[in-house]
């Protein structure tokens, strides 16, 4: 390739040669990313305000011994940190949310993919299953919490009435089934929203991808296995960590559903911090916790789109 | 010339976005209208007959303060009293008129009006006051007292001759009889506060009328649950209630509850006064007597009293003076307390207002009150709410088979780390 600078215009000699054209440009850029700035403003003064200030507000009241009412606060350094790691209730509330989480992520990622490979192809009233699938989506944690404390509560142990059975259907009353009812709940009415993004990914697949694969001779499982599987790898990426963050910070579902009970065998561990600010009244405790929690939520997020997205690429 | 007009509107749109943003953000605190009417704000968590409550204060306040509106704000004391409270307190916010639960007041006294000084404070008798009073300072205008022992179903214990227990054994006797003739003796709602509640029922009983200092010693360690023979007894009580329990107490909450004691499925229920309005919306003909809850020894059986509704004023309030006022007609004007009373379905703290209320469980609270009254306070505010209801969830556990008693007493103690006593 010949650079020989024939038609290559040297940089001081454009500027020298047209000046009044740069600096109107210049201009224009300047205006131009002012008004984008004036139009960012806005969200920008409220994600200031609204996240970053209480962020730091709160990361320095852990290092305090602030009870969240009194007018004074006095600086503790780390003893809140130490104390957590020792904490048993703040253990067993992790452990129940990394188990709560773990089943959902594996239920409904599971679910969801099975029920948009079947409503993606051409069953009868497939629109009709997708509005039931996706209908519990609309509704807020709190309804689903009260609706399956009635369901498990008075319908199903009615089946036993009528029937003559005696199945244990109150999964909310025992410590040894709450995990098991909270995850059906939560799973009831997640798997839609999940399904939805999975269908979206099946419809981007190139039909033609398929239509080689039968050229091939390849079979339906392979077709799975070998196109389908791999060209959803975003959809999967972005269903686990939205599934898996989702399930750690579950709050409103418990709160109208077991509150945290019986004794603390459903307390999560955001109800923990809430209690031990706003009931126990440590604020800079709880303050710590949630430091504490947040790194734990960045480092899974973290290793996830690492491992997913290594995962993307190599399929 | 078009080009930069266009530019200067885009400009002033995007500023008036900005300034209508900020705007819409501030907020709107109680003040002072154009016409001079202040507008006070209340925050009020009664739960019972709200609508009828609120007309009926709201009309005394401007028959007597023309000047003065009342804005009110309903919460839910159980779940969010204490997280309304520290936000607002954070956020400098705080409500010029709070309706605070008796025994709830030391922990928020540094953001409170001390009202010690004022004339209508003497309306009420030196008790009374005393059971509030915060190192000998007044925060708040005694009003209402709920009462908690057993509530009963007087048909159930008509018809099978059964005698009213003063005893805790006896208690159990009586269990024994109605489950004996199949009929379930306790209503219990384990699923949500009854635990908590109990728990301080059967303390103040069994030790804090012996001992009233025990919360105290507890905080400096001298004393703890797992050594204490007496919290031994109160652990063990819910053992005994469990064994004649409904179905699936882990279930059940307090509207489940008020429901399964209005269609008669269960004969008592240990609670307090605030559940009876909610039994009678499900059975309003439904006779229902009280007894208190009796301790293992008959002299500590005693009926539990506790000054429930209690109105204090913000310390910071911009509007003093009204506020002073409005307290005012609360301590003094009788015949808004006893309208009150009488849609709340409670006691009156002020003198000589007396409740219309003809139930029977009202005649029998009245008979026992002769026998002498506990002050559940003794208990709230040296074992906090908080700490109460953690104990309940060990209580659980333990009743669950999930903890051993030992193991349920000590993990009570060791929670004493993680909570803020209330008592200064």
């Amino acid at each position: 390739m010949n650079l020989d600078g024939k038609n290559i215009q040297p940089i001081d000699a454009a500027v020298s040669a047209k000046p009044t054209s740069i600096f109107h440009k210049k201009k224009k850029a300047n205006s131009s990313s002012m008004q984008y700035f004036l139009l960012l403003l806005p969200p920008l003064l409220f994600f200031t305000v609204g996240m970053i200030i209480p962020l730091m507000m709160g990361i320095y009241n852990s290092f305090t011994d602030w009870d969240g009412i009194s007018l004074e606060k006095h600086w503790i350094g780390l003893a809140n940190y130490m104390e957590i790691f020792k904490d048993e209730m703040f253990i067993n509330s992790f452990k129940f949310t990394g188990l709560f989480m773990i089943f959902n992520t594996l239920i409904q990622n599971v679910a969801a993919f099975v029920f948009a490979v079947f409503l993606d192809s051409s069953i009868r009233a497939k629109n009709f299953y997708r509005i039931i699938i996706f209908a519990p989506v609309l509704l807020s944690p709190i309804l689903v919490g009260q609706i399956w404390t009635k369901m498990y509560g008075t319908i199903l142990p009615s089946i036993n009435d009528i029937l003559g059975l005696s199945i244990n259907f109150n999964l909310f009353s025992s410590p040894d089934t709450v995990l098991t009812g909270l995850v059906i709940a939560n799973n009831w009415q997640w798997i839609g929203y999940w399904m939805l993004i999975y269908l979206a990914g099946l419809q981007a697949v190139p039909k033609d991808l398929y239509e080689a694969c039968t050229v091939d001779g390849g079979n339906w499982w392979q077709k799975f296995l070998h196109i389908t599987i791999p060209m959803l790898g975003p959809s999967i990426t972005i269903c686990t960590i939205g599934i898996a963050t989702g399930s750690l910070k579950v709050y409103e579902l418990i709160v109208a559903s077991t509150g945290g009970g019986p004794g603390d065998s459903s307390k999560s561990t955001i109800m923990y911090i809430y209690d031990s600010a706003f009931m126990s009244q440590r604020s800079s405790y709880a303050s710590a916790m949630s430091v504490v929690f947040l790194f734990v939520l960045l480092i899974f997020a973290f290793i996830q789109l690492k491992i997913l997205r290594k995962r993307e690429v190599e399929l | 010339m078009k080009k930069g007009l266009f530019k200067w509107l885009r400009l002033s749109l995007i500023l008036s976005i900005i300034v209508s943003l900020l705007v819409a953000c501030s907020s709107g605190s109680s003040g002072t209208a154009k016409d001079g009417k202040v507008t006070l704000k209340v925050l009020d968590w009664n739960g019972t007959n709200t609508k009828e409550t609120e007309k009926l204060i709201k009309e005394t306040v401007e028959k007597e303060l023309p000047n003065i509106n009342l804005e009110f704000e309903y919460i839910n004391w159980d779940t969010d009293f204490s997280s309304v409270m520290q936000t607002r307190i954070a956020g400098n916010q705080l409500p010029d008129i709070i309706m605070i639960k008796g025994g709830d007041h030391p922990k928020y006294t540094e953001h409170l009006m001390d009202l010690s000084s004022e004339e209508f404070m003497n309306e009420f008798p030196a008790d009374i006051r005393k059971a509030l009073q915060i190192e000998g300072k007044d925060y708040a205008v005694p009003y209402t007292s709920n009462f908690q022992g057993v509530f009963y179903n007087k048909r159930i214990f008509t018809e099978n001759h059964i005698e009213i227990p003063k005893t805790w054994d006896e208690l159990m006797k009586v269990a024994e009889t109605l489950k004996a003739k199949g009929i379930t003796p306790f209503t219990n709602h384990f699923k949500d506060y009854q635990i908590g509640n109990n728990f301080n029922q059967f303390a103040t009983l069994e030790v804090f009328s012996k001992y009233p200092t025990w919360g105290n010693d507890l905080q400096k360690g001298k004393v703890s649950f797992a050594d204490s023979a007496e919290f031994k007894t109160v652990f063990e009580h819910f053992k005994d209630v469990s064994k004649y329990s409904n179905k699936d107490p882990f279930g059940l909450d307090f509207t489940g509850a008020a429901e399964m004691f209005a269609k008669e499925e269960t004969a008592m229920w240990i609670i307090g006064t605030w559940s009876t309005a909610q039994v009678l919306k499900n059975n309003p003909n439904l006779e229902i007597g009280f007894f208190p809850t009796p301790a293992t020894d008959a002299n500590n059986t005693k009926i539990i009293m506790q000054p429930d509704h209690t109105f204090s004023g913000s310390a910071k309030t911009e509007h003093p003076k009204e506020v002073k006022q409005v307290l005012e007609i609360f301590a003094t004007n009788k015949e808004l307390a006893k309208n009150y009373i009488d849609l709340v379905q409670t006691e009156s703290l002020i003198p000589d207002v007396v409740s219309d209320v003809k139930a029977p469980y009202v005649n029998d609270i009245n008979h026992y009150k002769n026998i002498g009254a506990l002050d559940a306070n003794i208990g709230n505010v040296q074992i906090p709410w908080p700490y109460q209801e953690q104990s309940g969830s060990y209580i659980a556990e333990w009743l669950l088979g999930k903890k051993t008693l030992d193991k349920a007493l000590k993990a009570t103690d060791d929670y004493k780390s993680k909570v803020k006593f209330s008592t200064k």
